[in-house]
């Protein structure tokens, strides 16, 4: 437990010398995200023109006017209605990550979304330069850069990884659960047999993930090891701190309880003029600040935990 | 037609704020209703019970087989002979892809593929007699399948059986039917889900006979149409089985092969259902209201749903209420709810004295679930049981009626509705208070322009002969919204005179919409030609909008003005005390109907204007000290078959940008809430 608990709290005291990087890596989500957002802004600003339907839709929400504007809605416009108000963005995105279905959205947004995911492989080499090696904000980029190919190869394994759980072994095993249910008569049970497709669907992921992680975390370690010596290595790794389950959970744990919390501020649909506006979405980008720390999070306990890097207060305590 | 839409357009034109129709009372709410409608006639045969069945049925649960006896006592009602009998024999739609259930062209026939191997079902008449008294004469032999509808010499789904001698008007013939059905895995809502059996459309029924011959159709829509009578109904399932079915169980015994045989009788009623499995828990609550005769209701409620008992209780009584008091007492002193099995199919559906409710294990307030669905299945023992239209020709008179009434009794009984989101698969429900969804009568919801089922299929066409989406959008949403109209136009007070009477004097009866048309002309006074003219005989929409809006200075005009010493070239607008505003309003559709036109100005001051809108287009023009802020055509919704209100307001002061910036900020949210979650992946 005590290792655990150590290796988050160096997780977190490394993650407090990177806040440079994390603003950076928000502002990479703001830039991919802000032309998809500013399409959708010109399509309902061109569809309320002078109708009053702009006034409700800035006191609150106008669900006739949606109604018209969805039938003649194309492309990313379709994906827009009210259930995206407040944490529903948040579910709505999770429930489609666990269900494996984020590659069933417009053309637009799942382009974007690999070019994020791209992002991020570079971002975490930079990451991991400074979790492995402590180093200033340059090391930051070079380590990302100097990485970058390596951790393309490893990443492109780990998605064959992570394709083959969400996909044919998801499909098999929700087949089954068809199957065992046909002839079940209460809800529940049908419900707990969900839980338990997706339970084993991200048991498999997780430890993909995890050998991911921590095959990234050897080949930033070890300039010169060959990516799938690295995966080998991340392997008996795992199988040497079975802890770091622990870890990667206890992180995850401690995002959903910044989900949550995010939740009873999440800002509604409320009446907005442009003050208000700003405000709320300031708040609500919180919620995309806490998912970019909490995956860094993951990486800098991970990092803690097989004893790579300088090792700090696990207070957080500034260092010299 | 059109003169006839003047004079009542004209004569309620009185004052500014005047509504455009003679409305006698408010349109928001359902206002004080002087007193309780009177019921239908309650003593004695309330019908004309020509139809009347004695059946002695087994459940094997295992092979999932019904079979049985029947003893059919019918009575030829019209004013001609018949020399045949027709019998609907609905489970044979599912008796393999052939049957005109899978040809119609409504159904997707890949999905034939998908039914697994003991989905299929049939029925087969074993042994067909004629009970004369000189012993039984088999009618079997001569029987046949006919196709009276497509000519599907595969379909089995009609069984034409030709008698020895005609039976003559107000004759009266009992005949003798042995069969046996295989049950379906759920189709049309009857089948089985383990050991839990929804049995409807279940055993051979005799079609309508009407003076121009037999209203017998093939099974190819979900709707029915069956003449009154008494059913005496005996039916034997396993020790232990819970049983609910239409009417009141009177005995029970024991019965053939170790079964538990539970009797069943209703009379005044057209149809038949019941339900057996061994996880329901049986619940009963007795409603009372002032002036309403008792009822009382008898749940059977799944084990996921032990949670939810009142709340179906509440809804059974909310529409036991209301529909009483608006339209007129349930005429039956009980009432059986089924809380169907998860996935079961069945959920949903109305039959005599029974109906299906269905929810789900996590079923918050807001959503409405059971009660949306509770209220509008025991709304239809009103618009189905008692007024039993030909379901199958004139759907609306039934889904549209009722849903019409199940909003209103929704809105006034049930003010709490929020954005509900499902996830997980749909397990995991989270309410979102401040999003408030439209209810299904408050606007149009079909914007498909020229492509819309609204102006393919005229509410006249038989339901069964729309085109696709036709028979959904024409029944309900352009029924309801008909009614809603009208209401508005009405007004409440006339409105609800017009539907209890037409409701008291069609009781147990099989009307058309020409009798509600008569009615309503009758008890209103109002000539509705117009309307119906409109919403029933032809496929046109309602579309009225604000065109163009123009506000500028009524003085010093701008080219040459008179000064002193002569002309003077102006270039810009003179200091002015008032404005010249004109607006312009448009009809976008051929549907025409009376509308409001409400004009606000930036000084605070409101004009509001009638326009019969019968034109194209129409112009205001006003001269005030303050320019026009704000314009709305049909400011108070009276026209929901409007199909399109975000263009009947306009703003002068757009709020496009805000609006615009404030959703897809939000939006905004969820796409980087995606790219996070495709970012866990690097
Ligand atoms: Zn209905």
């Amino acid at each position: 437990m005590s290792v655990v608990l150590s290796a988050v709290g160096q997780g977190i005291a490394r993650l407090r010398e990177c806040k440079r990087q994390l603003a950076v890596a928000w502002a990479l989500s703001l830039g991919v995200a802000a032309p998809l957002a500013a399409t959708l802004f010109v399509a309902l600003r061109d569809d309320i023109g002078h109708e009053i339907a702009g006034e409700n839709l800035r006191r609150g929400w106008d669900d006739q006017w949606h109604r018209a504007f969805a039938a003649q809605a194309e492309g990313i416009e379709r994906t827009f209605d009210a259930g995206i108000v407040g944490m529903g963005a948040v579910l709505r995105a999770l429930d489609a990550q666990i269900s494996g279905q984020l590659l069933d959205q417009p053309a637009p947004i799942v382009g974007a979304g690999l070019v994020y995911l791209l992002a991020w492989i570079v971002l975490s080499g930079g990451f991991l330069e400074r979790f492995v090696r402590g180093g200033d904000g340059r090391s930051f980029w070079t380590g990302a850069f100097a990485h970058a190919p390596r951790l393309i190869t490893a990443a492109a394994i780990a998605a064959v990884g992570y394709a083959i759980w969400l996909g044919p072994i998801r499909g098999v095993l929700g087949s089954l659960v068809d199957d065992i249910t046909r002839d079940t008569i209460d809800e529940r049970v049908a419900f707990a047999w969900t839980v338990a497709k997706y339970a084993v669907v991200w048991t498999g992921v997780w430890i993909v993930a995890l050998v991911h992680d921590l095959a990234k975390i050897h080949i930033v370690a070890t300039p010169d090891l060959p990516v799938f010596a690295a995966i080998a290595k991340a392997t008996r790794t795992l199988r040497a701190h079975p802890c770091a389950f622990a870890v990667s959970a206890a992180v995850a744990g401690l995002g959903v309880v910044g989900l949550v919390a995010y939740w009873v501020i999440a800002p509604g649909a409320e009446a907005s003029n442009a003050f208000t506006l700003l405000v709320a979405f300031g708040i609500s980008q919180l919620s995309v600040l806490l998912r970019i720390a909490i995956r860094a999070l993951g990486w800098a306990s991970l990092t803690a935990l097989v004893g790579l890097g300088p090792l700090r207060e696990s207070s957080g305590a500034p260092t010299p | 037609m059109r003169p006839a839409l003047v004079i009542a357009v004209v004569a309620v034109f009185a004052g500014p704020e005047a509504a455009p129709g003679p409305r006698d009372a408010q349109m928001h709410g359902p206002g004080p209703v002087p007193a309780v409608a009177e019921p239908p006639t309650l003593e004695g045969a309330r019908s004309p019970r020509n139809a009347n069945y004695t059946m002695n049925v087994r459940l094997d649960p295992t092979a999932k087989i019904v079979s049985g006896t029947q003893v059919l006592r019918w009575r030829n009602v019209t004013g001609r002979p018949t020399s045949e009998l027709r019998y609907h024999l609905y489970y044979n739609a599912w008796r393999n892809g052939n049957a005109s259930w899978w040809r119609s062209g409504l159904r997707d026939r890949s999905q034939l593929h998908d039914v697994p191997d003991d989905g299929w079902a049939y029925q087969d008449v074993e042994s067909i007699a004629l009970r004369d008294p000189g012993g039984p004469i088999d009618l079997l032999s001569d029987a046949e399948f006919i196709a009276p509808d497509d000519g599907n010499p595969d379909d089995r789904t009609v069984l034409r059986v030709p008698l020895p001698h005609p039976v003559g008007p107000g004759e009266e013939i009992e005949v003798e039917l042995t069969w046996t059905s295989k049950v379906p895995r759920t189709f049309a809502r009857t089948g089985f889900r383990g050991d839990y059996f929804f049995l409807a459309q279940w055993f051979p029924k005799v079609g309508v006979l009407e003076d121009d011959g037999w209203n017998c159709h093939q099974f190819i829509q979900t709707e029915f149409y069956a003449d009154f009578g008494q059913y005496d109904v005996t039916l034997q399932v396993p020790e232990g089985w819970v049983v609910g079915a239409t009417g009141t169980e009177v005995e029970t015994g024991p019965g053939e092969g170790g079964l538990v045989a539970h009797r069943f009788v209703q009379d005044d009623v057209h149809d038949f259902a019941w339900t057996s499995s061994p996880h329901f828990a049986e619940h009963e609550q007795t409603f009372t209201y002032e002036g309403l005769p008792t009822v009382q209701m008898r749940l059977l409620l799944m084990p996921d749903h032990a949670e939810l008992r009142d709340r179906y209780f509440q809804a059974t009584a909310m529409a036991l209420e209301h529909y009483g008091k608006w339209w007129g007492a349930y005429p039956y002193d009980h009432v059986t709810i089924v809380d169907p099995a998860y996935e079961s199919g069945s959920g949903g559906m109305e039959y005599p004295t029974l109906f299906t409710g269905g929810t789900h294990w996590l079923a918050p307030l807001a959503d409405r679930s059971p009660e949306g669905v509770t209220v509008h299945e025991m709304g239809h023992q009103f618009w189905y049981g008692v007024i039993a239209n030909n379901e199958f020709e004139h759907a609306w008179l039934d889904e549209g009626f009722n849903t019409y009434s199940t909003t209103r009794t929704l809105e006034a009984a049930m003010p709490e509705h929020a954005l509900v989101e499902r996830y997980f698969e749909g397990f995991l429900p989270v309410v979102f208070d401040d999003i408030v969804p439209v209810e299904r009568t408050a606007g149009a919801d079909r914007h498909a322009g020229p492509t819309s089922a609204l102006l393919r299929d005229p509410q006249a066409r038989a339901s069964y002969q729309t085109g696709p989406e036709g028979y959904r959008v024409n029944a309900y949403d352009k029924g309801a919204l008909t009614l809603r109209t009208l209401e508005n136009y009405l007004g409440w007070n006339t409105f609800q005179r017009v539907v209890s009477t037409y409701y008291r004097a069609q009781a147990f009866k099989h009307p058309t919409p020409e009798d509600f048309f008569r009615t309503a002309e009758l008890v209103s006074g109002v000539d509705l030609d117009w309307f119906f003219d409109q919403t029933w005989r032809k496929a046109v929409t309602f579309d009225y909008a604000v065109d163009r809006v123009q506000s500028e200075p009524a003085s010093s005009p701008i080219g040459y003005a008179e000064e002193e010493g002569g002309l003077a070239l102006q270039d810009r607008y003179g200091p002015s005390e008032a404005y010249t505003s004109h607006v312009y309003v448009r009809r976008w559709a051929h549907g025409k109907f009376p509308v409001a036109v409400r004009v606000t100005f930036d000084d605070g001051s409101r004009e509001v204007e009638h326009w019969d809108g019968q034109d194209t287009w129409h112009a205001f023009t006003f001269t005030k000290k303050a320019k026009v802020e704000r314009v709305e055509v049909d400011p108070d919704r009276m026209l929901v078959l409007d199909v399109d209100f975000s263009n009947n307001g306009w703003l002068q002061k757009s709020q496009a940008n805000v609006a615009a910036a404030k959703w897809s900020g939000k939006w905004m949210v969820w796409v980087q809430q995606l790219m996070e979650g495709m970012a866990m992946f690097s």
